[in-house]
């Protein structure tokens, strides 16, 4: 039947004439479904030039479907037969030259629907090719990377200790790419999540080059990346992970000017980090901090009964002490009980 | 508003019957001296932090003479409670109690300078003054005192000055009650610092101690101060577990659960707790007939008749999950199955774990649950189960609980199961409803050590109440002071002064990872600060014209006014 998708299992290569009239395809899928069919053919063509033409071809069709959030991947669909062709070219062809490139990047776009799963084919394709430009191949696909990149960084680590991270430059130099992609498109939770998975938390907190004369990580959005990374702090196995998720979000926090925020951040890091201890880490945020700001801090160390010193100013000092609350709590309570009249 | 006395807090809501208002009479004839007691925690629970009562401020000689020994301490102590925070006033108050000739009086009013210094700390700093000297004193119930009071009043400060009063009571006393309680102390001052002078004072006391003083039902405080002091640390905590594993008493292994989940509490780690449940799935096997010996070698529990690290594990199973939502609800589930399959030891920890999991969140499924064990047939159990409910409602006054303790009190097996209730209502009405003993805050993002030191420390005492609380030993409910916290959202302008703002409160909503900008609360209604908050309540502005300092809105947050904005070029 016409509409059928080959499973991966099943190698066929055609749909066959009789199928496709049998197949309710509309002329616009039918003129389509003749143009790939003829640039595959073309792609295998020894003439270079024919070659590239089919092969741009067929990258425009498959960009055009991918990268609009309106339109249906068609030729993802009609291509599928073909996959394991264009492999063969693709292995048969000079892989440095831009058309082997180009062909490699198709095939990881094409990898993304049709390869075989846990084989990893869409970070195999992208790697020859080109790591740039990721924006023309629509978000799906980028997801898709990223998923995969995740799970082969875990896996290399699975496998290998020690000198492992030196051997992941591929992976992170993809991940240079994708994360900003993602946090320019607001998606916040995927981005963290990559830099998570290939534990790069810490370039949140600046590697990455300014887009449109903006920071990544700016102003309008440091309070919602912030809350996902604490948040996903409650799920994380490992305490150096931790730790570093939590010293990018105090980074985050105190590069913003949100201090009470950070002081929180920097309460639930404490002593974990052998490098600043928790009262150095205090004494940071108070210079930085106005003194108005100084007096909310205050009294949020006062509730968590720490035993930092202000020595610099007595009256903060004496807040952070909590010797208000008696005040404050004495003169509310009758006020507040009377007008209850429930006693 | 007029101090509350323990009877309007017996009485309240009362509906109904002479029946039991006779009842109520008859019960309080039956053991005076319990009563008195039970009275005397009563009013300084509720009246906590007010300055004024109807027992002790006014004219404390009176009721202090109604109660003998041990019952003269908690009345003096008690003064303490109802001073807590103002260390000036409270000092002037206690004052007259320190210098009296009965020995219980003056080691109460010690308590009582230690209670009112917690969680404050005072430019004038009178508990370093006034009790190092006590901690060496030829008398057992001023030592006591004294190193308790150290305890609940530096509780968090991780002073070295501390360290060195108490240090005498380890290097030069044998007496497992008074080292027992120095632990205790030294964990909370301490809390979560992994202070390795300390770890090595406790662990050696652990190791040179006889087998007949550890023994002694004191003796879980040992391991109980050492997991505090690596309270939330994780990994720090290991060396001090494989130190641990040298010791052969028991002890050791319901110390090693003790530190272990200490270590790891409020993280959430799924192993830890896997590992508490598969302890608590041990049982103890009789011999039987057919039994095959490999059978019973798989199953049959280390020599400890008490059990006591069950117990542990229970309550470490709900330390570990709390703080975390998720891990929290699926850990009151597994708590129904322990309760269907556990030995006796695991049962009676059960409503102490539920309790820790939600502390003053008067939920209504857990108050179910908490009410149905209340009438379990193992006495410990059920008087565990009461004690939970006057936690599961601490501070809030819920009538529902109220109205539960009420039935508990008129139906009271026997004085001790009364005198529990009695605590439970305290406990329910403190603060007159205005306190709370949650040690989260910010958004359940922070957990407050000492607090939870405070709690744990509680229900340590309760898992063997006969010999603690119920014992002579019920002082040592005064540690909840450094739990306690109120529970008002105050707004303070510029100055700092008291300035009522319009704000919304409802219940919490989780909005990681929404787009847009999501509402954050649900269900709210609009009051003026300052305003009562729920341990899943959440508050926010609701007048445009000011701006808060604080990205929580909890506590004192010091609002100012908003600028308008100038456009700037």
């Amino acid at each position: 039947a016409s509409n059928q998708i080959p499973t991966s299992g099943q190698m066929m290569l055609n749909f066959s004439k009789s199928e496709r009239e049998a197949a309710e395809l509309s002329p616009e899928d039918h003129a389509l479904v003749e143009g790939l069919e003829l640039s595959i053919e073309r792609i295998q063509d020894p003439n270079p030039a024919v070659m590239r033409a089919a092969l741009e071809h067929l990258v425009k069709e498959v960009q055009t479907a991918t990268s609009s959030m309106t339109s249906v991947p068609k030729p993802l669909k009609f291509l599928r037969p073909h996959y394991e062709t264009l492999k063969r070219c693709h292995a048969a062809w000079d892989k440095n030259c831009p058309t082997g490139r180009l062909l490699a990047d198709l095939l990881a776009v094409l990898a993304m629907t049709m390869s075989k799963s846990n084989k990893r084919e869409i970070l195999v394709y992208k790697k020859q090719g080109s790591a740039h430009d990721l924006d023309s191949w629509g978000h799906e696909f980028v997801r898709a990377l990223a998923g995969e990149v995740g799970a082969e960084y875990s896996a290399r680590q699975l496998n290998s200790k020690g000198r492992f991270k030196s051997s992941a430059k591929d992976l992170v130099a993809l991940v240079d790419e994708i994360v900003p992609f993602h946090l320019q498109h607001n998606a916040y939770a995927e981005a963290i999540d990559l830099l998570i998975e290939t534990q790069s938390v810490p370039k949140l907190l600046g590697n990455y080059p300014k887009i449109n004369n903006k920071a990544l990580v700016d102003s309008g959005n440091f309070r919602r990346v912030c809350l996902y990374l604490l948040r996903c702090g409650t799920f994380m196995a490992d305490p150096d992970d931790l730790k570093e998720l939590r010293q990018c979000a105090f980074g985050l926090y105190e590069r913003h000017g949100e201090f009470s925020a950070a002081l929180g951040v920097a309460i639930q890091l404490g002593n974990d980090d052998e490098k600043t201890a928790f009262l150095a880490r205090c004494r940071e945020l108070f210079k930085k901090a106005d003194d108005l700001m100084r007096k909310q801090m205050a009294f949020i160390l006062a509730r968590h009964q720490t035993n930092f010193e202000y020595s610099e100013d007595d009256a903060i000092d004496e807040i952070i002490g909590n010797n208000k609350l008696s005040g404050y709590y004495v003169g509310t309570a009758s006020d507040f009980l009377q007008v209850l009249s429930f006693y | 508003m007029d101090p509350k006395s323990p009877e309007d807090i017996y009485k309240s809501h009362l509906g109904d019957s002479a029946f039991s208002r006779a009842s109520n009479i008859s019960a309080r004839q039956v053991d005076s001296a319990r009563a008195n007691l039970a009275a005397t925690f009563v009013n300084a629970f509720v009246n906590a932090g007010f300055c004024k009562d109807l027992l002790m401020t006014e004219d404390g000689n009176a009721w202090l003479y109604k109660n003998k020994e041990y019952g003269m301490l908690a009345a003096a102590a008690s003064l303490g409670m109802i001073m807590m925070w103002n260390v000036e006033e409270g000092l002037t108050t206690i004052d007259k109690f320190l210098y009296s000739n009965e020995e219980y009086v003056k080691a109460g009013a010690c308590l009582a300078i230690g209670i009112v210094s917690s969680s404050v700390r005072h430019e004038s700093d009178p508990p370093i003054a006034l009790l190092p000297e006590h901690v060496e004193s030829s008398s057992p119930i001023m030592r006591t005192a004294a190193i308790v009071a150290l305890g609940i009043a530096y509780a968090g400060s991780a002073r070295d000055d501390v360290l060195d009063a108490l240090t005498p009571v380890f290097t030069s006393s044998d007496v497992m009650g008074d080292v027992a309680l120095a632990t205790l102390s030294l964990g909370q001052i301490y809390v979560g610092t992994c202070k390795s002078e300390v770890a090595s004072l406790i662990a050696q006391k652990l190791m040179e101690a006889s087998d007949a003083s550890l023994e002694m039902p004191e003796s879980k405080f040992l391991g109980l101060g050492l997991g505090l002091l690596f309270f939330g640390r994780g990994e720090r905590g290991d060396a001090m577990l494989e130190a641990l594993k040298t010791i052969e008493h028991p002890i050791s292994l319901c110390a090693s659960v003790t530190l272990e989940t200490c270590a790891f509490a409020a993280t959430g780690d799924v192993l830890k707790i896997q590992k508490m449940l598969h302890l608590c799935a041990e049982h103890r096997l009789e011999p039987v007939a057919n039994t095959t010996p490999a059978l019973m070698e798989a199953t049959v529990l280390p020599k400890t008749p008490k059990a006591t690290h069950q117990s542990a594990a229970v309550i470490g199973i709900a330390l570990v999950a709390t703080g975390e939502e998720m891990g929290a609800e699926m850990t009151l589930r597994t708590f129904d199955h322990l309760l269907h399959y556990g030995e006796p030891a695991v049962r009676q920890a059960v409503p102490l774990a539920l309790a820790l999991l939600r502390i003053s969140y008067p939920d209504y499924g857990i108050v179910d649950q908490m009410s149905r064990l209340t009438h379990d047939a193992d006495a410990q159990v059920a008087l565990n189960a009461i004690v939970g409910l006057g936690l599961i409602g601490a501070g809030t006054n819920n009538s529902r609980i109220a109205g539960l303790l009420r039935m508990l009190a008129e139906h009271a097996r026997d004085p001790s199961s009364l005198f529990v209730v009695r605590l439970a209502q305290g406990l329910l009405h403190l603060g007159k409803g205005l306190l709370s003993i949650s040690p989260f805050h910010a958004d359940r993002s922070l957990v407050c050590k000492p607090a939870m030191g405070s709690i744990l420390t509680f229900l340590y005492c309760c898992l063997d109440l006969k010999h603690t609380i119920l014992d002579k030993h019920h002082y040592l409910m005064y540690n909840l002071a450094s739990a306690m916290v109120p529970r008002f959202l105050f707004t303070v302008d510029v100055e700092l002064n008291l300035l009522p703002v319009s704000v919304r409160v409802g219940q919490a909503v989780e909005t990681v990872g929404q787009a847009g900008r999501p509402k954050t609360i649900t269900g709210f209604q609009t009051h003026t600060t300052p305003v009562l908050l729920g341990v899943d309540d959440r508050a926010e502005l609701a007048s445009d014209e000011v701006l808060a300092k604080s990205h929580v809105l909890e506590g004192v947050v010091i609002v100012e006014p908003r600028r308008s904005e100038v456009p700037s070029g």
